[in-house]
């Protein structure tokens, strides 16, 4: 058990390595940077700039500033944001809250209703709860965040049922986007571990209703759903960028378009790599819920 | 899923649409770069039909006019000074519905186009993968996984803060499509791996291989015809994405940028929710996905059956 979790953990540990490494490679390519554009200002001493530089240390070969920034991000350090000109972690910590915030709960209210919505389609397969899951999941796919967002946008400026840059609406723009991959795939698993032998087995030996559920059917139903843990929640992620953008939702998302327009580096790589940590955290959660769920990983080989 | 012929119709909406937005040109009564500083922030204006003909108000002036059909190499329009925006004006007085077929034409090519690419480098990748030695198709799987992990836009948004600000939208067009394509080969390489390892063991592909066919050829010839239908499916599936990916980049300001015109580009608009309130049609670009997404869903699907 160990084994399995230590390899788990070191290839998220290197995946941030690749990740991080991998964005500072290109911001070697990049030309310019926070300060380029003193540079065409006159009035301002060029030493004045090289000594801004070097403040910041951008005036560094570019492994020695990522050797640098390694070791202080692995203590916990990530460096500073020129735009704001305070520590990157103190900036991101309560955007990346309220991002977290809505993002998760987007994701696991989505996560209800489409496993409720896929149940009730293995239910009775061909009845009309299956038919209704089965246009839903159409229908949810071309209302994509940033078709839903500005609409719902609009509506509350409008309306004022909604407020702009509230959670409720954030909340709303979000979670439509969701629910299809996970309703579509937990209604295909759902529906073939519904289907299998072993199920009609389970029925001829009299069992039925929560425990033909709860006991033969969900777990071997839930393996493909769990792979779908962390791509699930990295598409969630990546839509709360949309949303948080439009209504105007304070999370990180509207701070890292900015940090990107400003040519705010840290700050970019920071967020980069908080997505890529968040990611590796979730699929390691996963990993610990398919080792818990199937035996066939913790015999060993 | 039973659609029956609904693909048809699919496919046929598509082809009309890919033939407007390149026909733009003909079809588009204004340049979309064409400013009509008069009539700024115009709503969309109304036809009536008046003694046989068609006639519409003047945005400038309000006077009425009557439309005039293929005159001065365009399908329709009304004679100058005067003005009609079918759909609307921009803050510059430009027309929303000329600007939609050039936007289009941008924003729909670059989705194919991108498509195109990765699909491309996911095929090759994961028949490299799949035939190739055993640590290429590690380090490949491993490269695929970084590319997953990460959620998409994140990625994307942050391979293109490295890049300069300011370009051309020419070259943001080659960029787009190649950066897209090169972030989104991961999906079908994996697709494509696990295919060509089952027909690596299919018969007939043993079978050639016993004869002494080499891996390439048995990719070649035996292998490609068999993924045709994946591929296109794959690539009915990941057009829209691509497309979703450039309204999405332009819409921030980091994609498609002025004097250029894509989907996006037209719907900055909605970053600004009391400005979008107040001219909604200007997020008409937006009510646009919806219908090609459903397309090309609809072709994927009956592709994949």
């Amino acid at each position: 058990m160990t084994r399995f979790f230590a390899r788990r953990v070191a290839q998220a540990m290197l995946l941030l390595v690749v990740v991080s490494a991998g964005v500072f490679a290109l911001a070697a390519l990049a030309p310019g940077d926070y300060f380029a554009e003193l540079r065409s200002d006159p009035r301002v001493d060029p030493a004045a700039i090289e000594t801004l530089r070097a403040r910041y240390g951008l005036d560094r070969p570019l492994a020695v500033r990522y050797g640098v920034w390694l070791g202080e991000a692995v203590r916990g350090d990530l460096g500073v944001s020129l735009a704001y000109n305070m520590p990157v972690t103190e900036l991101l910590a309560p955007r990346a809250g309220k991002s977290l915030e809505l993002a998760a709960t987007a994701w696991v209210l989505g996560w209800i209703l489409s496993l409720a919505l896929a149940v009730g389609a293995a239910v009775r397969p061909g009845g009309w709860m299956d038919r209704t899951t089965g246009w839903l999941v159409s229908g949810l796919l071309v209302l994509p965040e940033v078709l839903l967002a500005p609409v719902l946008a609009l509506v509350a400026a409008r309306t004022g049922i909604l407020r702009l840059g509230g959670f409720e609406l954030a909340l709303l723009a979000l979670t439509p986007g969701v629910a299809p991959v996970l309703l579509r795939h937990g209604r295909a698993a759902l529906k073939e571990a519904a289907g299998a032998a072993y199920v009609e087995a389970a029925r001829a030996r009299g069992i039925a209703g929560r425990r033909l559920w709860l006991v033969y059917i969900f777990p071997a139903a839930a393996n493909p759903l769990i792979s779908l843990f962390g791509m699930s929640f990295a598409g969630v992620l990546s839509g709360s960028l949309v949303v948080e953008a439009v209504t105007g939702w304070p999370g990180m998302g509207p701070l890292f378009l900015d940090s990107i327009a400003g040519r705010d580096f840290y700050v970019v790589v920071a967020v980069t790599l908080m997505m890529a940590a968040l990611l590796a955290a979730g699929n390691l959660a996963a990993d610990a819920m398919l080792y818990a769920l199937d035996p066939r990983l913790r015999r060993p080989q | 899923m039973t659609r029956g012929g609904g693909w048809k119709w699919a496919a046929g909406v598509l082809a009309g649409l890919y033939a407007a937005v390149l026909g733009a040109g003909y079809l588009a009564p204004y340049d979309a770069a064409e400013q009509h500083r008069e009539a700024p922030l115009v709503a969309p204006q109304a036809v009536h039909f008046e003694g046989g003909r068609l006639v519409v108000a003047d945005a400038i002036s309000g006077r009425k006019v009557a439309v005039r059909w293929f005159s001065g190499g365009h399908l329709f329009g009304v004679e100058a000074p005067a003005v009609y925006f079918p759909l609307g004006s921009d803050a510059f007085g430009r027309d929303q519905f000329s600007r939609m077929l050039y936007g289009g034409r941008i924003s729909l090519m670059a989705a194919v186009l991108g498509a195109l690419v990765s699909l491309g480098v996911g095929l090759a990748a994961g028949l490299l993968s799949a035939l190739g030695p055993v640590w290429l198709d590690a380090l490949l799987m491993r490269a695929g996984e970084v590319c997953l992990a990460l959620p998409w836009l994140y990625l994307l948004l942050g391979v293109r803060a490295f890049l300069p600000l300011a370009l051309e939208p020419d070259t943001v067009f080659v960029l787009f499509v190649l950066l897209a394509g090169m972030l989104g080969w991961a999906r079908p390489a994996r697709l494509f791996r696990g295919l060509g390892l089952s027909l690596k063991q299919s018969g007939y592909v043993e079978a050639a291989r016993g004869f002494g066919a080499s891996r390439w050829y048995v990719a070649r010839r035996h292998m490609l015809g068999e993924l045709k239908g994946v591929l296109g499916t794959q690539g009915a599936l990941l057009v829209p994405q691509f497309l979703l990916a450039e309204v999405t980049l332009s819409m921030f300001g980091l994609g498609i940028n002025e004097p250029g015109v894509s989907w996006g580009t037209m719907l900055d608009v909605v970053r600004e929710p009391a400005m979008l309130a107040m001219h909604p049609w200007m997020a008409l670009p937006a009510m646009l996905l919806a219908p090609v997404i459903f397309c090309f869903q609809l072709c994927a699907d009956a592709m994949a059956g």
